[in-house]
Formats: structure tokens, C-alpha cells, sequence
């Protein structure tokens, strides 16, 4: 395979500016799908993806494309996702090319994870295209972005191409620009084979199907391969790539990104980040990697009904084959009895755990309130990380308690910057750093604790800047925190599963907004509930649920009994939902009132 | 051979009624969408006579004894009674409606002249349910009946002189903007007009109806707060129980040797044939069920049979006995559950018979079960453990 005819490139951007819209055009232009089987973001292939309109994994594609030289050219173009949660999807789709088209919105211009992904591709030296989508509507403004993208980002002006990807203007033009612009991989095709593993993921017939950048040499079937950090060894069964349909390729060589089977038995022997290379002249040094990314959000999960926990135990493990970022291990809830405490990268992240797990197992959940790790001192010196408020040790042994902060990067508008500052005020933040980017938008760099804009940051931030503003984050380092742990007790009895750490100041707020949400949630029983929020012995918040005094289909005749059957089966449907505390029934949705009160909150 | 019961659906009403979930279509806009024509009530008669025909012998049903018919609605007083006359006789060709069996029809004021009346009980009908809902006409405007209080007083009143010696009226209370001294009110004047039986129940708020859709936007005012409603259901017991009427069921009340058989054939889990559109069925352990809408059910006459279920677990069969007849102040005798469905009860629920009687909600009267007073206020709380 001719090196020179070879392009790498991932598309970057933030979200929702059309990275999946615009590889869209680029495989209809290089006719990778019949018609018939084209639809909108087509490398979008999971449900969810397709459902919630985003990218949730990357996704490569190999495209042969011929060129208007008439030269015939392989693309192996990244799809990446543009939410924080799985930033790092990008930057290890950044690895495996030589460059990356850098899509801004035309009318919204250079947002946060732009800046943050942009920032990313220079870090890695690959060659930008900044290409200005979305021209096709009213409100673009190209000029602007352009002179954003110069002064911003240092990008020369006369680069930037503009582009509708939705109706496909400009995409030809952007095809050559990666062809000129974006140099060929480089790499020796004799040397010992050098392979990056850039993701990988679990097939039930082939078993574990790392996807591979090769750097140097060639691997192909019948091939004894090492893999250098785990030391694991296997015979190349097959290598392929996706077309974007699957297709068994010769061997993969320097350049091309392919996937290869080995009949590996788990996920975790194909480390993302990990060098292939050959069994028997393997190559001395391993291709730089990448860190693995890190849960940040913990949660307590359960099965709604307790027969299902070993159902959850395995829909957990098959899970964790395809998805290595989100850890899992066993808990005990006084409360809920025998579950997982389960980390996510974000929120979202979390989500669509919980979306699978329900949809593809089948099981009825319950995720206690999200939380974030705190680092706690003891008077002995030693420190313990703990992901689970009910961790919390005895607080007369504990000399102070740290909290996790994040390095904030908020790109807004520069009329709203005073709304933006007293957000940041209100949920504990110090800033950095303000500096105009250009005449209009302002950079504003804050330090905030993790567990502030974990929830509803993000929703605030669009509504005090009337969608203008944007957001991206990076992980600092533990601080020390004045916080406290707020219980809620029903009926007298503390609840494991509903106490929290939160910040001293916030928790008298706090406590009556989600004692007085619960109130809501909790259906009416057939007695009286209380619901009570304490800091220690003191209660600080107090609500009560009177009982249920009546509930009966007043009216009963004909002979449709089917019908009344199922009246009463979806009423009781309802409560399968609900997990049994003492004799409180409460519904999934009071375990994560926590969100809501935050988001009304504050 | 225990006794059928036979149930006739008419579908035909003259305006759908704002809080209406039955099987009930305005005629006019039948006629209008041209779903049926003008010899509407002659070709639905016939379509149910072929439909009882086919499924009497189709099931082996022919020459069986009947204790009770029942024409439902929709509003059967607005068919034509020569028809409901032709569908009794095909009805006593084909079975052995047993003598003192009970014939009973569901009129509307509105659509219950007593010429009307009269021909009823000369084709045999001998018990007239009289929907009167409430007697304020305001109440009635809310609940778009079309009838004043007046008429529902004179539809009871022709139901006698036609001869009518049993005569229900259906009443109901918690309607919008009815405080408890109206609802109070209208049990007093069903009380004064002296019927046999009478059904007093709380509105429900269904999906699928013009008061869902209301209540669901919050655009439906006026609806009585908890304390309200359980004052008019206590206020309800209290009268009818000092006029001399025995509750039997949750909203049904009697004189002595009036309760209606046919219901109570359903909350016993006996068996049923049902004829016309959307009617049930119940024989032998399946349920079926036609076709819902008229003029499908018209057009599919000699199979109008829209679904079925086989109930095929003894727990299944437990389940539906306590559910239905929980309903009744009676109560289900654990003995006949046993017989009727070929399993012990209390080893299939007997968890949950303590549960419920450790609440309150549930008590033991010997070999018998019933909802306690707070049962029955509770009851989908209670009977939802059985299914
Ligand atoms: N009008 C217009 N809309 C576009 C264009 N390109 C994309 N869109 C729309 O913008 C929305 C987001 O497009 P996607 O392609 O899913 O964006 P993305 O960058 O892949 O989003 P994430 O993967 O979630 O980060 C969709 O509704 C697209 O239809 C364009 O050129 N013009
Ligand atoms: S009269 Fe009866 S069946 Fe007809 S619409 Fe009114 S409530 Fe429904
Ligand atoms: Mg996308």
C-alpha cells in the first residue's frame, strides 16, 4: 500500500455543530453506502445514538476516494463525540491520525470544547482544517467565526472553508483540502509492526476486537502478536475494517486503521492505549499511549426487585466488556440491600448506562443520588477517598475532608459575563483567569468544586446566557471543603441510600428542598410518612405524606374483565418500580431527587 | 348445569356524555360518517342474532338454561323495541330462559317515553336501570346529559306505570362544583322516588373522555378534595342503609331480594355469553370479545370475535375470583373458590390474605373473606395483590 495515498483524520468539534452530519456527506460523496441504506448520522449505529441525536462513541470508517487528480485515496475518518463526558474518546482518535477537520457552527462560532478540542489536535501536532459549517442558515456568520478562529485559535484565515453540511455545500472542497493539507501517515512497512490500540470492544463470536492504528510494519492473519503492556500473545485470526459496513481486508499496514480478531478472550486483555507488535521480532520501544479514562461520578445501583441481583451482576459484566470507563463494585445498602456502587465518567455517561442496562437486560433500576469522590483526612494523617456518603468515617477521627475541583473553561458573550461571574460565585467557583478572545467573546477561567456543576451547571449557564454561554472542564486536584453529610429519615429511620455530602453552607437550602421534593414523590401510603433532613442529631427539615384514605374504582360492571385486570395491573406495574424501605413504598424517582432539587435550587 | 347469563350490548346513545368510557357512540354521528345507515337498528339486531346463533352452537351452548339477560349500554332504551323484542325471541329459540329469570334493560331519561316502556315489558323485560346520574339540572349541564332532573323523574315514574316492578336508578356523586349537601340532595330524591336498587357512585376521571382531557390540561374544576369525596361516600351509606337498602357491592345498594343478579354473576365469576359490539364473553375458562365499534362489528357478523384470552392457571382463576368478588360486602368464601377454580386459595395467597389482614384492610368471617370498611374505601389498593 502506497503511504502517499493514505489520509487519517477525525472530525472534532463541539457538540451539536455537525461532525456526524458532515461525515454523512463525505460517505455519500465517496458512494461507501448504496442510497437505500443511507440515513442521517449514519455512523451513529447505536440506538441511543440515533434516539438522543448524539455521539456517544467514536466511530472509524475506511472510504476509498478518487481524487479530482484522478489518484484513488483511502480515508480512515474518526466520528467523535463532542459531549465532556467522553472527551477522551477524542483525544484517542487523535491519536491514530495526522490530522483533524475542526467543525465550528457558523452561527454560534467557537465554543468551549472547540477550544478544548482544537486545543488537543495542536497538543498531538496534527494539521487543523477548520471548516465553518451550518452556512445554509440565516444566522450565519462566516466572517465572524473566521476572524474568531484567526485570533483564537492562531489558524490562518484563508483556511477555512465554508460548508453546509446538511445540504453538502463545500464538502468537495474540504475532501481535497484533507488530501493537500493533511500529510500521508509516515512509518516503515518492513520494521517490526508497531500497532496502537485505539479502542476496543467485545463481539459474543469473535470475543475481544481491538481497533488498531499501525504505525510501523504489517500485521496480517496467521500472524503471532504480543501485545507489549499486558504481554498477552495470539495468532491473528483475521484483520478488517469498517467500509462502513465490516470487510476482511489482506493486512493492515503503516497508516491504516483496521480491527483484527485473535479469538481474545476479554476486553480487558486489549488495553485501549496498549502497542501490538510481533511475537517472535517484537519492537523495543511501545507507541506512546494514553491514559485510560477515569470514573469521576459515583451512584449506588439496584435492582428494583432483589431476585434480579444476579441478573444485574451479569448485564454489569457484559457491560463493562464494551465499556471500560465505567467501574462497578459490590455494595450493601442498609436501605436497599445487596447492589453496586458503579462510577461514570459525567451524568450523562450515567444516563446511558442506565438506559442500556434497562433496555438491553430488561431491568427494572434503581440509581441512588450521584456523588462525587471526597478525600478524607483522618487525625492519623492517613487519607481515604471515599465515592459513597454512607462511607463517611466517624467523624470525630477525621481531621478535615477535601473535595474534588475541576479547572472550568466558560466562552460567553461579553454582555453576559456579569451573570456568569455570580453563577460561578454562587456555586463556590474563583476565577482564574477573564480575557477577551476577541472584540465580543470573553474567556472566563474558573476553579469550582466538581459536586457544584455536576448537576445543573451547564443548564444554568445556557439559561443565564440565553444559550450563548458554553462549558468544558478539566480535573484539578482535592481541596480542603467545609462539608457536611445530610441524612433524610423516613418515618424516623435513617436512609442509607438518600444521605449526601454537601457543602455546610448549602445543606440548611438543601435539606428542605429535597425533603419538601420527596414529599412529592413518595406516593401517599397507608399511613402516615415523615420525611426528615438532620445534620447529625439535628433535624433541620421536616415534611409530612398524610396517609391514603381512598382508592377504588367506584364503577365495576359489564363483563370486560380483561381490561379491569389490566387497570389494576398497570397500577401495580407502577409500584414494581418502588423499593420497599421498612414499609415505605418509594418510587425510583425519589433516590435521584437530589438532581431535581438541584436543579431548582440554589 | 349451572344457569347462563346472556349480555347484549347496544352501542347507540343520543350525545356522548362528557365523562362517558363505554363502548357508546352518539348515533347521529354515526349516521353522519355514514358508519351505519337508516336501518341501523334493524341491521345491528340482526348482526347480534347471527352472532349469538353462531357462538351458541359454535360452543355448545344451545338449549341451556338462562337465568339472566342483560341489555347494556350505550342506551338500549333508545333501540327500537321491536328489535330488543326480536333479539329476546331469537334469545328463547335458542335457550331456556328459566322462569323468573331477570330481563333487564338500561334506559336514559331522554330516551324512555313510557309507550316505550310499555312494549319493553310486553316483549318480557322485566327490570329497568334508569340512568339518572343526578336530579340538578346544572349537575347534568356539567356532566353533558341531555336530560333535565325532571325527565329523570318522569323516566322513573313511566317505568312504573308501565308495570315495572323493579326499577334501579344509577346516581352519582362527586361531579364537578357539587358540594356534599347537593350530592346529599340527590340521594334524598332517588331515596323519595322509591326504587329497588339503586348504583351511587363516585365520578371517575377516565382517560380517553372529554373530562380526561380536561383534567389533564387542569382545566377541570370544581372536583371534590379527599374529604370532600369520602364525606359523600359516607353520607351515601348513611342514608341509603336508614331507607332500608343493603350495600352488596361498593356502589350497589338493594332492598331485600333486589340485587342484581346479572352483575352479581360477574363479581361471582359465573359465566357469560356476550352478543354485540365490544361484547365479552366468558365460557369454559376463555374470554373473548367482538369487535368495539358498530359497524365493524355489523360487517363481521358470523365471526365478529375481535380477542381472546384463555385463563389457563388455577392461580389466574384465584386471582380473578378475589378480585371480582371482593367487590361484593359478602365478601368470597374460600371454600367456593376452591371448588370453582380447583386450587386452595390460601396456599396460592395465603401471604397476602395476612398482609392484608394485618392492615386492616382485609377480615376472616369464618370460611368467608371480605374488605373491611377500610377496605373497601382502599379496594384497588387490595385487589391489585391478586393479579
Ligand atoms: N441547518 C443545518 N443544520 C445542520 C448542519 N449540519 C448539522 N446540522 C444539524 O445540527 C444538529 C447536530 O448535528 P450532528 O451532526 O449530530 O452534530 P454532532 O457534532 O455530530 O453532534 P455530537 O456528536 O452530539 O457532538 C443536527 O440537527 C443536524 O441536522 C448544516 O450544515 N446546516
Ligand atoms: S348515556 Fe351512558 S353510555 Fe351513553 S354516553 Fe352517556 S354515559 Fe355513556
Ligand atoms: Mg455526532
Amino acid at each position: 500500500m502506497n503511504l502517499n495515498l493514505i489520509r487519517n483524520f477525525s472530525i472534532i468539534a463541539h457538540i451539536d455543530h455537525g461532525k456526524s452530519t458532515l461525515a454523512d456527506r463525505i460517505l455519500e460523496i465517496t458512494d461507501a453506502l448504496s442510497d437505500r441504506e443511507m440515513s442521517s448520522q449514519v455512523l451513529d449505529s447505536m440506538d441511543l445514538e440515533q434516539e438522543r441525536g448524539i455521539t456517544i462513541k467514536a466511530a472509524s470508517v475506511r472510504l476509498n476516494y478518487r481524487a479530482a487528480s484522478g489518484d484513488s485515496y483511502i480515508f480512515n475518518l474518526i466520528d467523535t463525540p463532542g459531549h465532556v463526558d467522553f472527551h477522551y474518546e477524542v483525544s484517542r482518535s487523535l491519536t491514530a491520525c495526522e490530522g483533524a477537520l475542526l467543525i465550528v457552527d457558523a452561527t454560534q462560532g467557537i465554543q468551549a470544547q472547540t477550544l478544548a478540542n482544537a486545543y488537543l489536535a495542536l497538543e498531538q501536532d496534527l494539521v487543523i482544517i477548520p471548516v465553518i459549517n451550518k452556512i445554509d442558515l440565516p444566522s450565519a456568520d462566516v466572517d465572524r467565526v473566521i476572524a474568531q478562529i484567526v485570533e483564537v485559535l492562531g489558524l490562518d484565515g484563508a483556511e477555512c472553508l465554508a460548508v453546509s453540511a446538511k445540504r453538502g455545500t463545500g464538502v468537495p472542497e474540504v475532501l481535497e483540502a484533507i488530501i493537500e493539507r493533511i500529510p500521508p501517515p509516515g512509518g516503515d512497512p518492513a520494521a517490526s509492526p508497531r500497532a496502537l490500540i485505539i479502542d476496543s470492544w467485545f463481539d459474543s463470536y469473535q470475543g475481544a476486537v481491538p481497533l488498531i492504528r499501525v504505525f510501523d510494519g504489517t500485521i496480517k492473519k496467521g500472524d503471532h502478536i504480543r501485545f507489549m503492556a499486558t504481554g498477552g500473545e495470539y495468532q491473528v485470526l483475521s484483520t478488517a475494517a469498517f467500509l462502513p459496513h465490516l470487510a476482511e481486508l489482506d493486512s493492515l499496514g503503516p497508516g491504516e486503521v483496521g480491527l483484527l480478531t485473535a479469538a481474545i478472550r476479554e476486553v480487558s486483555d486489549t488495553r485501549v492505549g496498549d502497542t501490538v507488535t510481533s511475537a517472535a521480532s517484537p519492537a523495543s520501544e511501545p507507541i506512546p499511549g494514553f491514559k485510560e479514562p477515569m470514573a469521576m461520578v459515583y451512584s449506588g445501583l439496584y435492582a428494583a426487585d432483589s431476585g434480579d441481583f444476579e441478573n444485574l451482576r451479569t448485564a454489569l459484566d457484559k457491560l463493562h466488556l464494551n465499556d471500560s470507563a465505567f467501574t462497578f463494585e459490590p455494595e450493601t445498602s442498609g436501605a436497599l440491600g445487596f447492589g453496586f456502587r458503579c462510577g461514570f465518567l459525567g451524568l450523562l455517561h450515567m444516563d446511558i448506562i442506565r438506559e442500556r442496562l434497562e433496555r438491553e437486560y430488561d431491568l427494572t433500576l434503581i440509581f441512588t443520588a450521584p456523588t462525587v469522590v471526597y478525600r478524607v483526612v483522618m487525625n492519623s494523617g492517613e487519607a481515604i477517598e471515599i465515592d459513597s456518603p454512607a462511607r463517611l468515617p466517624e467523624l470525630s477521627r477525621v481531621d478535615h475532608i477535601e473535595e474534588p475541583y475541576i479547572l472550568g473553561t466558560i466562552l460567553v458573550p461579553s454582555d453576559y459575563v456579569g451573570p456568569v461571574m455570580k453563577l460561578c460565585q454562587e456555586k463556590r467557583g474563583t476565577q482564574r483567569t477573564m480575557k477577551y478572545l476577541d472584540t465580543q467573546t470573553v474567556e472566563l477561567i474558573y476553579e469550582l468544586p466538581f459536586s457544584e456543576i455536576l448537576f445543573d451547571f451547564h443548564d444554568k449557564l445556557k439559561s443565564v446566557t440565553r444559550g450563548y454561554g458554553s462549558f468544558d472542564y478539566e480535573h484539578l486536584a482535592f481541596r480542603p471543603s467545609e462539608v457536611v453529610k445530610l441524612d433524610i429519615l423516613l418515618n424516623d429511620q435513617p436512609v442509607d441510600a438518600f444521605s449526601s455530602i454537601i457543602h455546610k453552607e448549602k445543606a440548611y437550602y438543601h435539606g428542605r428542598a429535597l425533603t419538601g421534593r420527596m414529599r412529592k414523590l413518595i406516593p401517599r401510603q397507608m399511613f402516615e410518612v415523615s420525611i426528615q433532613a438532620a445534620i447529625g442529631n439535628r433535624v433541620i427539615a421536616r415534611e409530612t405524606i398524610k396517609a391514603l384514605r381512598k382508592d377504588v374504582t367506584a364503577k365495576c360492571y359489564g363483563g370486560d374483565i380483561t381490561r379491569k385486570r389490566k387497570l389494576l395491573e398497570k397500577q401495580k406495574e407502577g409500584k414494581k418500580r418502588m423499593k420497599s424501605i421498612g414499609t415505605v413504598e418509594v418510587p425510583q424517582e425519589a433516590f435521584m431527587a437530589v438532581l431535581e432539587v438541584n436543579k431548582e435550587g440554589s | 348445569m349451572t344457569p347462563l347469563s346472556i349480555y347484549i350490548h347496544i352501542p347507540f346513545c343520543i350525545h356522548k356524555c362528557g365523562y362517558c368510557d363505554f363502548n357508546s357512540y352518539a348515533l347521529e354521528g354515526l349516521l353522519e360518517k355514514g358508519h351505519v345507515g337508516e336501518d341501523w337498528a334493524a341491521a345491528y339486531a340482526g348482526a347480534a342474532i347471527r352472532d349469538i346463533e353462531s357462538r351458541a352452537s359454535a360452543l355448545g351452548l344451545a338449549g341451556m338454561p338462562v337465568e339472566t339477560v342483560f341489555f347494556g349500554g350505550g342506551t338500549p332504551s333508545l333501540f327500537p323495541a321491536p328489535e330488543t323484542a326480536r333479539i329476546l325471541r331469537s334469545l328463547r329459540e335458542r335457550f331456556e330462559i328459566l322462569p323468573g329469570a331477570e330481563i333487564a334493560l338500561e334506559a336514559n331519561p331522554g330516551a324512555a317515553e313510557s309507550g316505550r316502556f310499555a312494549a319493553l315489558r310486553e316483549a318480557g323485560v322485566n327490570r329497568i336501570s334508569i340512568g339518572m346520574q343526578s336530579f340538578s339540572d346544572t349537575a347534568l349541564r356539567r356532566l353533558e346529559r341531555v336530560h333535565t332532573g325532571e325527565d329523570a323523574r318522569e323516566a322513573f315514574r313511566s317505568a312504573r306505570r308501565a308495570g315495572f316492578e323493579n326499577i334501579s336508578l344509577d346516581l352519582m356523586f362527586g361531579i364537578p362544583h357539587q358540594g356534599l349537601d347537593e350530592a346529599a340532595a340527590d340521594v334524598e330524591s332517588a331515596i323519595d322516588l322509591g326504587p329497588e336498587h339503586l348504583s351511587a357512585y363516585e365520578l371517575t376521571i377516565e382517560s380517553g373522555t372529554n373530562f380526561g382531557a380536561l383534567h389533564a390540561r387542569g382545566e377541570l374544576g370544581g372536583l371534590p378534595d379527599e374529604d370532600t369525596a369520602l364525606a359523600m361516600w359516607e353520607m351515601r351509606d348513611r342514608l341509603l342503609s336508614a331507607a332500608g337498602y343493603e350495600r352488596y357491592e361498593i356502589s350497589n345498594f338493594a332492598r331485600p331480594g333486589f340485587k342484581c343478579r346479572h352483575n352479581l354473576n360477574y363479581w361471582r365469576r359465573g359465566e357469560y355469553l356476550g352478543a354485540g359490539a365490544g361484547a365479552h364473553s366468558f365460557i369454559a375458562g376463555r374470554r373473548f370479545w367482538n369487535h368495539a365499534r358498530p359497524d365493524h362489528y355489523i360487517k363481521a357478523s358470523g365471526d365478529p370475535t375481535a380477542g381472546k384470552e384463555i385463563i389457563d392457571s388455577a392461580e389466574k382463576a384465584i386471582g380473578e375470583t378475589f378480585m371480582l368478588g371482593l367487590r361484593l360486602t359478602d365478601g368470597v368464601s374460600l371454600d367456593e373458590a376452591a371448588r370453582s377454580c380447583g386450587a386452595d386459595p390460601e396456599e396460592i395467597f395465603g401471604g397476602v390474605f395476612s398482609e392484608l389482614i394485618e392492615s386492616g384492610l382485609l377480615e376472616r368471617a369464618g370460611r368467608t373473606l371480605r374488605l373491611t370498611p377500610k377496605g373497601l374505601l382502599l379496594a384497588n389498593q387490595v385487589l391489585q395483590k391478586f393479579i
